[in-house]
């Protein structure tokens, strides 16, 4: 994988700011796109497992994917310059709006764009689910840990983060027994070349 | 100077306790900034979180803005915005910093490998959570569906968010 400069990071997590409504989440295709498919600058096993551990942190997800993912490409700088970038749009425009608030919530086409823009984002990130779910939830230990995982956060409410830390577990227990039944190295990683 | 400390210190514990996104600190403002400190009335923060779910980029980042600026103006946004995000960047850092070193080691490789079909059911929950707040009558149903055919054709992401909007505004 090839580095990438701040200038660069700053430009694509701009436009990711710009264009994400509806939270981090709906975020991730567009950041795939970018990062993996057009710029090549994250494999996509590195960029799934990030979306798990920037629900280890706290605060948005957004801007934590920002720091995970600018870091793998571009260091601290990178980090630095994903997370200005990805902040950047939110905080001007809302700053616009808290200067101008009393005649902007009169504006109806403003919320009739956003009724439109709900499904849109439903479906980007199920999208996104599928994808990445034929890449990585390959084998039974995984169907398992999606199985569970998607019980536990929408029929249980457990919190997300706790979830992340269970797979993690889950999958530590399962390369302990892989490597007790056969010392043969060179499982490989379940991710795409780029 | 001192309402400016005061906001900073708000918005890093609220930071600081948000686990699991920009909406799980909503409770937590509404203790801190409502309950708390008085700066602000339930009504006009929830006219602001409609206008931070109304508005790209992070929620918390969108809240903490508003709130910053209503409260002591241009420099308050700025102390609140980057008040919100200093732990959870701190975090997140060395969590960025500890997989990339030690990524490959392997223990850390089992524990991310299987961290990612969780990530996925992540993703599949966000959908549903979505979906859940959506309106589901036919106009939506029919964006939902040209997104879909929108994106099994590759059309890029930005285009699908665009033209959704605009389709909102033709059919609302």
């Amino acid at each position: 994988m090839r580095r990438a400069g701040p200038l660069e990071l700053f430009r694509v997590f701009f436009r990711i700011g710009l264009f994400t409504f509806g939270g981090g989440m709906a975020m991730i295709p567009l950041i795939e796109q970018e990062l993996c498919g057009r710029l090549c600058l994250l494999r996509e096993d590195q960029f799934i497992s990030s979306i798990g551990l920037a629900q280890c942190a706290p605060g948005p997800i957004a801007g934590n994917l920002a720091v995970l993912l600018g870091y793998r490409a571009g260091g601290v700088v990178g980090a630095a310059a994903a997370l200005a970038g990805v902040a950047t749009p939110a905080f001007l425009i809302i700053l616009l709006i808290a200067s101008q608030y009393e005649s902007w919530r009169e504006l109806a086409w403003v919320g009739k764009a956003l009724l439109g823009l709900r499904p849109a984002v439903v479906v980007l990130i199920a999208f996104a689910a599928l994808r990445f779910g034929r890449m990585v939830v390959r084998g039974r230990v995984s169907m398992a840990i999606y199985a569970a995982g998607l019980i536990a956060l929408v029929a249980l409410r457990v919190h997300p983060a706790v979830v992340v830390v269970a797979a993690g577990l889950v999958g530590l227990a399962r390369g302990r027994l892989e490597q007790l039944e056969r010392r043969t190295a060179g499982v490989g990683d379940d991710g795409s070349a780029c | 100077m001192a309402l400016l400390v005061e906001l900073a210190k708000a918005f890093l514990i609220c930071g600081l306790l948000s686990f699991g996104g920009g909406y799980a600190m909503i409770p937590i403002v509404e203790s801190e900034l409502i309950a708390t400190r008085g700066w602000l009335t339930l009504a006009t923060f929830t006219e602001i979180i409609a206008v931070a779910e109304m508005t790209p980029g992070p929620v918390a980042v969108n809240t903490a803005t508003f709130v910053g600026y209503r409260v002591a103006g241009l420099a308050g946004s700025a102390v609140s915005t980057l008040a919100v995000l200093s732990v959870p960047v701190l975090i997140s850092g060395l969590l960025a910093w500890f997989v990339r070193t030690w990524g490959d080691f392997g223990p850390v490789s089992d524990f991310l490998r299987g961290v990612r079909p969780a990530a996925c059911a992540l993703l599949t929950a966000a959908a549903v959570t979505v979906g859940r707040a959506a309106p589901w009558e036919a106009r939506s149903v029919l964006i939902g569906g040209l997104a879909a055919v929108a994106l099994i054709r590759r059309v890029s992401p930005l285009w699908v968010i665009a033209g959704s909007a605009v389709l909102g505004l033709l059919l609302f």
